[in-house]
């Protein structure tokens, strides 16, 4: 079991291709849950690292292949699972932000088309320094994300 | 010639019953106090489940009477649900598939998601969302909330549908993210609380599996 997920993060991390690198914000491991194909919501995670030497906000996402995306994040509060919304996400200076299931996610509505598992997708991330990047994004299924572990710190 | 044949049934017997107990006290009975210090919560009592009427996800009625027979595991969610709800369902499907190829002499678990969002989670939506995850899994919804009421309200099981106008259609439901396992008498047995792990979930199940079988 050990082994096999020692492989499997091996694979994981040959299917993700290389960082994209805008200007020292470097997003690792970006991928789309693939859902079932009636969804009008889907989620997005990544690893947004920032190189810079000051602090960066995110402060919106767009794609072609989404009607509208916003940022959440998921916490258990009294019981309940809610998503908050995050207006923008701040990426300290030489830290990271992890969106990760049942965290911080991208939130996609009203997917264009149903979107399987191996496409791959285009965000734009809007930085409040004016900049953007375009990040590609690939379509995962996802057999179960609990066991999917980041091994990054 | 009879003696030493009675003899020999008497070591017959034995042989078999030492055999038996010392297999039963290698797999070290489980005693109650095991399943107290569950991270589950097991009921001393398992409590019954007043009558309910929903419909799964192929439009067959689904009521009280449906759970018995079998465990079943129940989650409370929404299709409208981009994060938990997929990854809880996964996490499911992983239990199910660790239940097939390494219990395939038991009867596999059943997997139920109750909707809380019964105005937009259709028969028909539910049909195009449940199977996708595992086709033995079972979606239930009704035509109302207070339908789905009668079951989170005698469970405890919160929920909140976050609409922000009554257009609203893009709305979140905050909603428990609690696993209720049923027995197959019908009878609420246990509740494990989030956030999930497959692997303990299964260790903990078979524990209490084990104990239910044995009294
Ligand atoms: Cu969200």
């Amino acid at each position: 079991m050990f082994i096999f997920r020692k492989i499997s993060n091996i694979l994981l991390a040959l299917l993700f291709s290389s960082p994209i690198y805008a200007d020292g914000i470097i997003i690792e491991e970006a991928w789309i849950r693939e859902a079932p194909p009636i969804s009008q919501v889907q989620a997005g995670y990544a690893i947004i690292n920032n190189n810079r030497n000051h602090d960066v906000k995110l402060i919106a996402a767009s794609s072609p292949a989404f009607g509208k995306i916003e940022f959440h994040k998921t916490v258990l509060e009294n019981g309940l699972s809610k998503m908050i919304h995050q207006p923008s996400i701040t990426i300290l200076s030489k830290n990271h932000v992890i969106l990760k299931p049942e965290g911080m996610h991208m939130m996609l509505f009203n997917p264009v088309k149903p979107l399987r598992a191996g496409e791959k997708v285009n965000v734009t991330f809007q930085f409040n320094d004016g900049k953007a990047s375009s990040i590609s994004f690939i379509v995962k299924k996802t057999l179960g994300a609990n066991t999917h572990q980041h091994n990054h710190h | 010639m009879s003696k030493s044949l009675f003899t020999s049934l008497f070591l017959g017997v034995l042989l078999v019953v030492s055999i038996v107990g010392y297999s039963l006290y290698n797999q070290g009975r489980v005693s109650r106090a095991d399943l107290d210090n569950l991270s589950a919560t097991v009921f001393r009592t398992p409590r019954s489940i007043k009558p309910f009427e929903l419909t799964d996800h192929t439009g067959k009625p689904f009521t009280q009477e449906s759970l018995k027979g079998n465990w079943s595991f129940i989650f409370f969610g929404y299709t409208n649900c981009p994060d938990v709800c997929p990854n809880t369902l996964s996490m499911m499907n992983i239990m199910a598939v660790n239940f097939e190829q390494k219990q395939p002499d038991k009867q596999i678990p059943r997997f139920i998601m109750i909707s809380v969002d019964p105005e937009r989670d259709t028969v028909k939506q539910l049909s195009g969302y449940i199977p996708y995850f595992n086709n033995a899994f079972v979606g239930l919804t009704g035509t109302s909330s207070q339908q789905i009421d009668v079951i989170t309200k005698q469970f405890g099981i919160p929920y909140f549908i976050n609409k922000k106008a009554p257009t609203d259609t893009e709305y979140e439901v905050q909603h428990s993210g609690a696993l209720l396992l049923v027995n197959p008498d019908g009878n609420l047995h246990a509740l494990f609380s989030g956030p999930h792990d497959a692997a303990k979930i299964i260790s903990e199940f078979n524990l209490i599996r084990y104990f239910y079988e044995q009294n």
